[in-house]
């Protein structure tokens, strides 16, 4: 059935121009409120968003649309005024058919994962590289799992520990910190911004995901709910975290499904927007009946800009009641619409959805996608952790798998998702499996070798995210992240720092002159424009990129070679760490080896002393020549690898 | 002979072909090239080459000027009333009374005044412009500009392919082509860019490159990283080649003469404006310079004339220098904004934004200047004839830069990204 009519999304855009299409909005929203008609219009009013299109484009459509428009609005009409009837009942009765979540506690062990591997690997008779050293995989779980590099003292702890378990304990006790909370939300604030179509971070709040989504994780949260409270997130990004995944997409149906298919379901269905997957079995109209289910979802402006009281607005996510119709474009003449029922693509069974509620829409698309029935959820996050653990992933690019796209044991990855997700999800449980196995534990390789080419012979070297890069500067240079400056060393840029403080404290709603608005524009410009926030402009990467595909680029080569950040805390000078350390001894054995420890978390080979020794002898001034040594380290690949 | 087939054969600087690369391609098993011999492709190289000397300069005019304001004067009537027009090098072409130098250059301008499009969001509309496609999730879709800097750019060249200048509001990167040809960044045309210059004396700065390389071959290449090492080592080479190269000092505009840059102007638009002649003249392939401040929604008469001013200036004179320096005719300068803004003031004195009907202005580049193409209406509310589309201008640009317009990027995931989708070439803009 092919009905005719204007777009939704059409009139919503025109909406946003002002005027013109108030009504229809205020008819739309009317819906629960149809005696407070004052209501409704300044509710219409929030929906707007800053978006300033000439009215008259609006207001002079030509005779066809309009005729167009009417229909439609009439439909509309109809369906709004008998709204409630169908709808309860149909919600309830659609939530109640899902299956309710149980839990089975894993019989999967590092042990069991490792025999599947080696079998496979017995099989293509590939050279397997060896166990890591102690030294080499105190950096990388470190690197791992909290973000960093060990400190000099972690390094040595874990070193000298007699401890048979030790690289068990230290896994435990990694996992328990507050710092892998941190790193997960990071990656995943990561992992939604680089594709994200809105390109304005203060209509996100990106602190306020990654301050909700730490806590979270910090809680353990079974990884179903928290996605559950992404795909159902509403109000404003100040009081919920979680929306900030919908306002990236600007609450765009569209948008919405493409990215809840690719980031939680790791499958690339968006490209059959326009067309039948080219690769994969996905039809077009699976698409739309999957982004039929975020209808009536919007971004608005919860709190308006007010600039006389200098205050910026904020931005949230609505769920504009009532029915709501979804269309699809005729793929020969886009200018019809065809209608779309919600109807979930993967697996046999699902019914399409008719008169459903736009919060119980997400609420069962939620239900869809994180159910124990759908494969696809546990597969998907599995994917990703054992790719960024591994430097590969079972699929990649980690986020485009799909019933045929080409996998690498996927024995392996179908038995830990499985185990996991009638596990009920439990992302500590998933770590601390994966971090133990041998196959993790094994040192890694290039591709140039036998083991680097053979897939989980070897863990691929791979490019360290921003963020890890940072705290690992700073970790190297002994600098203080939050200023990343040394205490005394600039005083105005202390001072700056303690009014950033200050700012976040405010942000934290301690000092009531500060609006929430204004705290939370003042986060966001510190998420963008502090020092980390400034890093990660120039060295930040899409996590979903395949690890052979993440390329260096000269801003972030110039900076780690001539930038004043750099430059001038690698300097030896009186109060500076390499300063301190060669006033500390004179012993140039000593000082190389701290400065490969500091930076490289690893002593240095027999051979780098040879280098080092000779271009000391070479220079002839130890502080130039040692500065120079610590140039090349902070300069080399090792420095922002994780090996 | 498949042209793709020749653009995979590597080459020096000198258009000379390497062999190491044509054996290289031959025995890849092309189809077709084993037949071809050697000195025909050297032929064909040079073809190649002299498309390279193309170039881009694009005025970016953040905010959306107004096309009454501009281009498109609309005196005596009922919207566009206050705005006087004058007379240009061109009888019979009039423009608004902000662009007394640019109305001296229209000789080699071509005004569209019948652009058209459907996108008023500032952000959606600044990568349609940018691109040729609406934003999405699925493909991060390359600027124009590092199309061009990809297909233009000789591999050899020690300067970025393509440098972007200005602070007002971002531009739109290099998305699926890759970072190599992610546009380098300059936020201040009176400063060096960020991180270019040593901190050290350069023969300390070379020392520690050496020293760096030993402990990396020493290091981490011998312990499992030697792909990394590889890849780290290019980027590092091209980014110390940079920072070395003479041609450094095509960034440092204080050289100039003092009567040159009072020409452009004493801003930062004008002195950016005079830094693409200066990158584009030192083989950069694209430069852009983004002007901000047109987003006039309050009291548009009263900012009209800083702004336009600016731009008047700054425009006019790159276009005479360009041409003093014979580089106007292998050098296309776009000038244009995300759209237009409304024909009629608004209730605070100010426009808004209108993507319906609006102008650019190109010129340059076999560019035939001196003529008006398409018109609105006397309203200014609807393209009267000939409507251009945000694709049909890309197109146009190709032409002009020689660049195909059909040719095919691979997304990440596969999909074939044509350069433009659809559009056709504006002829008159080469008759």
């Amino acid at each position: 059935m092919t009905l005719r009519f204007a777009p939704l999304s059409a009139w919503s855009r025109t909406a946003h121009a002002g005027f013109a299409f108030l009504p229809l909005f205020a008819l739309m929203l009317g819906a629960d409120a149809p005696t407070a008609k004052p209501a409704a219009k300044a509710k219409a009013k929030l929906v707007a968003d800053q978006t300033k299109v000439n009215p008259t484009e609006v207001a002079k459509p030509d005779a066809e649309k309009g005729k167009k428009a009417l229909a439609a609005l009439k439909e509309l009409k109809a369906a709004v005024d008998k709204p409630e009837s169908g709808n309860s009942a149909s919600s309830t009765a659609a939530l109640a058919s899902r299956p309710k979540k149980s839990i089975t506690p894993p019989t999967m062990t590092a042990a069991t994962i490792d025999d599947m591997l080696n079998k496979s690997l017995k099989d293509s008779k590939a050279v397997v590289s060896p166990q890591t050293s102690d030294e080499e995989f105190v950096r990388r779980i470190y690197l791992d799992v909290t973000g960093r590099v060990p400190s000099i003292d972690e390094m040595r702890a874990f070193l000298h520990s007699r401890d048979k378990d030790k690289r068990a304990k230290l896994i435990d006790s990694l996992l328990k910190s507050h710092a892998f909370a941190t790193n997960q939300a990071r990656y995943w604030r990561d992992v939604i911004s680089y594709r994200a179509p809105n390109e304005t971070p203060q209509q996100i709040n990106y602190p306020s995901f990654e301050s909700w989504l730490s806590d979270e994780f910090a809680k353990n949260k079974p990884w179903d709910e928290v996605v559950h409270e992404i795909l159902t997130a509403k109000g404003a990004n100040t009081e919920n975290g979680a929306t900030a995944f919908s306002l990236a997409q600007m609450g765009q149906p569209v948008e919405l499904a493409g990215e809840v298919s690719r980031v939680f379901m790791g499958i690339q269905i968006q490209c059959a927007q326009c067309h039948d997957h080219p690769s994969d079995k996905w039809k077009r109209e699976q698409f739309h009946e999957f982004a039929a289910f975020f209808a009536g979802v919007r971004q608005a402006q919860i709190v308006k800009r007010d600039p006389a009281n200098k205050q910026p607005a904020v931005f949230g996510i609505i769920a504009v009641k009532g029915a709501q119709r979804y269309t699809m474009p005729d793929k020969k003449d886009p200018t019809v619409q065809i209608p779309m029922n919600p109807k979930f693509f993967v697996g046999e069974h699902s019914p399409s959805h008719v008169g459903l509620k736009t919060d119980d829409r997400r609420e069962l698309l939620a239900s869809y996608v994180t159910g124990q029935d759908n494969p696809w959820f546990a597969k998907a996050f599995v994917n990703r952790v054992w790719g960024s653990l591994m430097g590969e992933g079972f699929y990649n690019p980690v986020d485009d798998m799909g019933p045929t796209k080409e996998s690498h044991n996927t024995e392996v990855l179908d038995a830990i998702a499985s185990q996991w997700q009638k596990g009920g999800y439990d992302v500590a449980w998933l770590y601390r499996t994966i971090l133990n196995t041998h196959a993790y534990q094994r040192e890694s390789r290039s591709t140039n070798s036998a083991a680097g080419r053979t897939r989980f012979a070897a863990n691929c070297p791979s490019r360290l995210r921003a963020d890890q890069i940072f705290d690992s500067l700073a970790q190297a240079l002994g600098l203080p992240v939050e200023t990343f400056a040394r205490p005394n060393a600039n005083a105005a840029r202390m001072a700056m720092a303690k009014k950033l403080e200050k700012g976040k404290e405010k942000a934290g709603e301690k000092d009531k002159d500060v609006s929430v608005a204004q705290a939370a524009a003042m986060q966001t410009n510190r998420a963008q424009n502090g020092p980390r926030g400034k890093f990660n402009k120039t060295f930040g990467v899409d996590p979903s990129t395949p690890n052979d595909d993440v390329m260096g680029t000269i801003p972030q080569a110039l900076y780690l070679m001539n930038s004043q950040a750099v430059n001038n805390n690698l300097r030896a000078t009186p109060n500076s760490m390499l300063g301190e350390l060669l006033k500390s001894t004179a012993d140039n054995r000593v000082v190389l080896e701290t400065l490969y420890v500091r930076v490289l978390a690893r002593r240095p080979s027999a051979k780098e002393i040879q280098v080092c020794g000779h271009y000391l002898e070479q220079v002839g001034n130890r502080v130039e020549g040692f500065e120079d040594i610590l140039w090349s380290l902070l300069n080399s690949t090792e420095f922002i690898s994780r090996r | 002979m498949p042209e793709k087939t020749i653009v995979n054969v590597r080459m020096n600087g000198d258009g000379v072909i390497s062999r190491r690369g044509f054996v290289q391609s031959v025995g890849l098993g092309v189809a077709g090239l084993a037949a071809a011999s050697f000195t025909d492709l050297v032929a064909l190289q040079a073809e190649e080459l002299r498309k390279k000397q193309m170039a881009c300069i694009l005025l970016w005019m953040s905010g959306g000027p107004s096309q009454m304001d501009t281009f498109d004067p609309k005196p005596g009537t009922t919207n566009g009333g206050t705005i006087q027009s004058i007379d240009t090098a061109v009888p019979g072409i009039k423009i608004a009374q902000y662009w007394p130098e640019t109305a001296k250059m229209m000789k080699d301008i071509a005004i569209i005044r019948s652009m058209t499009n459907k996108e008023g969001n500032h952000q959606r509309a600044t990568y349609q412009l940018h691109t040729g496609y609406a934003p999405s999730g699925t493909v991060k879709h390359p600027a124009f500009g590092c199309v061009a800097a990809a297909e233009l750019g000789d591999p050899k060249f020690d300067l970025p392919h393509i440098v972007s200048v200005g602070g007002a509001g971002g531009t739109v990167g290099a998305g699926m082509l890759g970072v190599s040809y992610e546009p380098f960044q300059v936020a201040n045309p009176l400063q060096l860019p960020e991180n270019v210059a040593t901190p050290v004396p350069t023969h300390r700065f070379t020392r520690r490159l050496g020293l760096l390389q030993s402990l990396e071959n020493s290091g981490f290449a011998a312990t499992g990283g030697a792909d990394r090492v590889r890849e780290h080592h290019s980027v590092y080479k091209q980014t110390a080649g940079m920072v070395l190269s003479p041609r450094m000092k095509s960034f440092d505009v204080s050289s100039e003469d003092p009567k040159l840059r009072a020409a452009y102007g004493q801003n930062a638009f004008g002195q950016g404006c005079l830094l693409a002649r200066r990158l584009v003249q030192a083989g950069v392939t694209f430069v852009e310079v983004r002007l901000g401040g047109w987003d006039m929604h309050q009291t548009i008469n009263d900012k009209m004339t800083t702004t336009a001013g600016q731009c008047d200036a700054a425009y006019a004179t790159l276009l005479a220098d360009l041409k003093k320096h014979g580089m106007l005719d292998h050098t296309l300068v776009i000038w244009m904004g995300e759209f237009g803004r409304t024909p009629k003031i608004n209730p605070n004195a100010g426009r808004d934004h209108f993507p319906r009907a609006f102008n650019v202005a190109l010129a340059g580049g076999g560019i035939k200047g001196g003529q008006v193409i398409g018109s609105t209406v006397e309203s200014g509310n609807e393209v009267k004839d000939r409507p251009v589309q945000i694709v049909d201008l890309l197109a146009s640009c190709c032409k002009s830069l020689k660049i195909d317009p059909k040719k095919e990027n691979m997304s990440p995931l596969g999909r074939p990204i044509k350069v433009v989708d659809g559009g056709t070439v504006v002829p008159e803009l080469f008759a």
